[in-house]
């Protein structure tokens, strides 16, 4: 046999003559998550929810005269409860996306394929995080004209070019790319699917809710939170004798940074360092 | 030969024909506490329900937030005893060993009341052992009775979830949306329809018998927190009797 054609055949396989770009680490992720269906009924439970919390907070809405002014009119399309839903399913998904592939054992084909698990990770997580952004896209523009239809001639402000509508737009798909990360280290650091996603349920819903609810006395800690943090940036939350503590906007835009900065480092650092 | 056949000797009349219920009982809680996990997970939860309990400003025994904890922890306790079983397959060998399906529903169901049970009795005697000021008033025999009926009410919903679902990730989700979203989206607050269907959940139900709080009549949360855990249990009984594995 030609030893030559052998050592240019082995060297081509193992990828040191023609490296694996990043987009074909990119399409083999995103075939991983359109080749299963529950991301699909996921996407459109999220959109379907977010349509039907939309209707259903602004269906009684009604105002004494010369009040409506004094309402936001955001805070219908962007229910506080029905995003931290959303905020929760993006999580889930994240998480089910790394701890589903520990579970079934295609990460050591993944990572036989492709040893830069630094790669794989990123890749990773720019495939959720892409599809996160694109489903809250789709929640706001579903919520956004059923909130104005219903509130039509009582408040005004919820077109696409209304106070505040843009930055809650963008703020609301970044909630759930933020979700869809931390989602992805807790599911790198459980690994276990039902783990990974009590993990995730506890540290968007659970977690906030105490903290939120005075059960643990720790505004500040609540403060940080995802949800509360969207809260902050995109609009103000309705009146209710136990307004949750929101930190101010610059604030929140730099803790809606870090959220998803520290949770991909985690990612990558877990998968790197753990064994498969 | 025919010498050497070996004949079993015939069956003493003292022996059984049908297991005891110790048989199948002793099975069960073999695949429940023995894993080191299980024992790990439950002392995890008895002492992070109690550092929120104690961090609870709310003056009284048996607030309903600190609770949510044990709630969802007995729930994937239940939930774990039946979807692993279905996950690892190790539920077709119990069913060759025990094809008997209805006693076994029954003897898993009744392990998990057990445990569950337990939880809630060491919970509920960790939160009287909290300092609380004097208008939090005495314990009553009711309180701590809910707060013992809780844990097997979460436990056999979760097996219900479970043996419907059957798969580790949703049923994980199923039992953290029924037992722990649902209470946090609907209260009883807000209109009609959604004061009724929330006071249906054990939430509520449970919270009314051990902090006095809520609008229900006892009887009426008595009998909520029953029919959860009939239903519960009916739902699982009939599932993992008639479905395929």
């Amino acid at each position: 046999m030609n030893t030559t054609v052998v050592t240019a055949t082995t060297a081509a396989n193992i990828g040191i003559t023609d490296r694996a770009r990043f987009r074909d680490l990119v399409a083999a992720e995103w075939v991983k998550i359109r080749g299963q269906r529950w991301p699909c009924f996921l996407a459109a439970f999220c959109v379907l929810w977010d349509a039907f919390a939309a209707w259903s907070s602004a269906r009684h809405v009604s105002f004494p005269p010369g009040a409506a002014n004094s309402f936001n009119p955001l805070i219908y399309p962007f229910d506080d409860t029905a995003w931290s839903l959303l905020a929760v399913l993006a999580a889930t998904f994240g998480a089910l996306s790394v701890a589903g592939e520990y579970s079934s054992g295609l990460i050591r084909s993944t990572f036989v394929a492709v040893p830069a698990r630094g790669r794989v990770v990123a890749a990773k997580a720019l495939v959720v995080a892409v599809c996160a952004a694109c489903v809250g896209l789709a929640c706001s523009a579903a919520a956004l004209p059923i909130a104005g239809s219903e509130l039509a001639g009582k408040l005004t402000g919820l077109g696409p070019t209304g106070p505040g509508v843009p930055i809650a737009v963008v703020a609301s798909a970044l909630l759930l790319v933020i979700s869809s990360l931390i989602g992805m280290a807790i599911g790198a650091l459980v690994r276990h699917p039902a783990g990974a996603v009590t993990a995730a349920w506890s540290a968007l819903l659970f977690v906030p809710e105490l903290l939120g609810s005075g059960s643990v006395n720790l505004p500040a800690a609540a403060e940080g939170m995802p949800v509360q943090l969207w809260t902050a940036i995109s609009h103000t939350q309705p009146q209710s004798p136990q307004p949750a503590p929101l930190a101010p906007a610059p604030v929140a835009w730099l803790l809606f940074a870090a959220w998803p900065m520290i949770s991909v480092a985690v990612t990558v650092w877990v998968v790197r360092r753990r064994d498969v | 030969m025919s010498a050497k056949t070996a004949v079993l000797p015939a069956r003493p009349a003292s022996a059984r024909r049908r297991a005891r219920v110790t048989d199948l009982v002793a099975p069960e809680w073999l695949k429940l506490w023995p894993p080191w996990y299980t024992a790990a997970a439950s002392a995890a939860v008895v002492v992070l329900s109690v550092v929120i309990a104690q961090h609870d400003p709310n003056p009284y025994h048996f607030d309903a937030p600190a609770w949510l904890v044990p709630m969802l922890a007995a729930g994937l306790l239940g939930a774990h005893t039946v979807v692993t079983e279905h996950a690892t397959g190790l539920l077709r060998s119990t069913l060759i060993a025990v094809p008997d399906r209805r006693r076994l529903v029954a003897v898993k169901a009744a392990v998990i009341v057990g445990v569950t049970a337990a939880l809630g009795l060491v919970l509920a005697y960790a939160d009287i052992g909290i300092p609380r000021p004097a208008t939090a008033g005495a314990v009553t025999p009711r309180q701590i009775a809910a707060c013992v009926a809780l844990g097997p009410v979460c436990g056999l919903v979760g097996m219900a979830v479970a043996a419907l679902v059957r798969h580790l990730a949703a049923t994980a989700t199923g039992v953290c949306a029924v037992l722990g979203a649902l209470p946090l989206f609907l209260q009883p607050k807000q209109n009609r329809w959604e004061h009724d269907v929330s006071n249906a959940l054990p939430y509520y139900s449970w919270s009314r018998l051990a902090s006095d709080s809520g609008t229900m009549t006892v009887p009426v949360a008595w009998g909520t927190l029953a029919a959860w855990a009939v239903a519960a249990f009916l739902i699982t009984f009939v599932v993992l009797d008639r479905r395929d594995v």
